[in-house]
């Protein structure tokens, strides 16, 4: 069971223009393609007389014909063409998804298309701030289920042991983490403090020495990452406090989506506080970026096959208290979604 | 009967209060410099299961034979009439776990 009624990512944006993409997601099969105009359609990939993925047809202008028997959609789904009847048939309708094109990726709406509303896409509070610096951002495929990949990102220990060039640092083995539970989500933070900087971050900093460190972790029904991290000098950070003048932020956005039970699609971007227009850190940072989620791709796969194959019990600790709470968060939304009102 | 609720204040009075533990037959005067009920037994040299200490895997969960309690930390559910969990719970009054 998944949420429906929500905005997932479909594809990064240049992926979807003339050609005839196969898409899954929450196990439906989509076929993406661009209009003229530059709108992304998103339909049911299967034609409705015998299911022929209609990703395996042809275009016609704005219109997509089956590859069996010539039946032809518009992008919204409706049968414009039945070559061998005399007449369309009235139940020749194809289903169609409504999408947005946003920070550099197709979205699409996987529930009642009268809910999609744009306004509800994530918004990125410094996307557009002068001197905050965004990158492209890059996605992968991972072989596990959604949660796992949330869990993951609702949980600032594992740097210690997965990220150990990258993020982990004194202090991320052992302090206590703090939870909190806004209506949208879950937020896991700590504050740690007069520590050296990890090895990823000490050369993006604006100062030396030791620094204070807040690691937010932040996820959002139902599965939009929003970790922020911000580095000021030793002395200067902690909770409550005003942001330092040389204080170093990184968010790092992280949208899951579903493909199957079994199957995620990992995109990600970041946006940073500094060096807005230095292409080259950009792209030291997402390369950096990729190497660490790659990092966690091969954990997470490999926690799905225990998990799915464990013959004892596994269990629980308590820096799993976000992401368990946020699993029975979640699992309330979509109870009251697929609940009859 | 008992009864557990959540913590609604974040300073709660100096409990005075015994603590029981029914199967392992002692009884001690409750000191609420303990953070929580299995930290507390621990110190008396009890060895209750435990695995998260935060109050999600319910490793802890044991009887209550009476007495209430107070949660420290809300537990990601809380437990049924009767049952408590001691990782993250202070007794109300004199209590006697079947511990």
């Amino acid at each position: 069971m998944y949420l429906r009624n929500t905005w997932y990512a479909l594809a990064r944006r240049d992926e979807v223009g003339e050609a005839l993409t196969p898409y899954q997601v929450l196990g439906e099969r989509l076929v993406a393609y661009r209009k003229a105009d530059g709108t992304a359609v998103a339909l049911e990939d299967a034609c409705p007389h015998r299911k022929l993925p209609l990703s395996m047809g042809t275009r016609q202008g704005d219109h997509i014909m089956c590859g069996y028997h010539g039946l032809t959609f518009d992008g919204a789904g409706t049968c414009v063409a039945a070559p061998t009847q005399s007449k369309i048939p009235t139940a020749a309708r194809v289903k169609s998804y409504p999408t947005a094109d946003k920070w550099g990726l197709v979205w699409v709406w996987m529930g009642d298309p009268a809910q999609a509303d744009t306004s509800k896409l994530i918004a990125i509070e410094n996307a557009t701030t002068p001197g905050w610096g965004i990158s492209n951002g890059d996605s992968m495929v991972c072989g596990c289920n959604y949660l796992y990949l949330v869990d993951n990102l609702l949980d600032p220990s594992h740097v210690a042991w997965v990220h150990v060039t990258s993020f982990a640092a004194p202090g991320t083995e052992d302090t206590p983490l703090q939870i909190a539970t806004p209506p949208e989500g879950v937020v896991v933070s700590r504050w740690m403090l007069d520590r050296d900087p990890p090895p990823f971050y000490a050369p993006l900093l604006k100062f030396k020495g030791k620094c204070d460190r807040l690691q937010h972790y932040e996820v959002r029904y139902p599965s939009l990452g929003i970790n922020k991290s911000i580095f000021t000098p030793a002395g200067t950070g902690g909770p409550g406090k005003p942001l330092h003048e040389q204080a170093y932020m990184m968010v790092s956005f992280h949208f899951l989506t579903p493909v199957d039970d079994k199957t995620t699609r990992y995109f990600w971007l970041q946006n940073r506080n500094t060096d807005a227009a230095n292409a080259g850190l950009t792209e030291q940072i997402a390369a950096g970026a990729r190497r660490a989620f790659e990092e966690d791709r091969v954990i997470l796969e490999a926690v799905h096959a225990g998990m799915a194959n464990k013959t004892t019990p596994n269990l629980d600790l308590a820096l799993d208290g976000g992401a368990l709470r946020f699993r029975r968060g979640l699992s309330a939304l979509i109870d009251r979604e697929t609940s009859p009102s | 009967m008992t009864r557990t609720r959540a913590l609604t204040e974040s300073t709660t009075p100096v409990r005075k209060a015994t603590v029981t533990f029914a199967f392992s037959k002692k009884t001690f005067e409750w000191d609420d410099a303990f953070a929580s009920l299995l930290d507390f037994a621990e110190d008396k040299g009890l060895k209750p299961d435990f695995s998260c200490r935060s109050g999600i895997c319910r490793t802890c969960e044991c009887e209550v034979l009476s007495g209430s309690l107070t949660y420290v930390t809300e537990p990601l559910d809380m437990p049924e009439e009767g049952m408590a969990l001691i990782c993250c719970s202070k007794p109300d009054g004199d209590v006697i776990l079947n511990i």
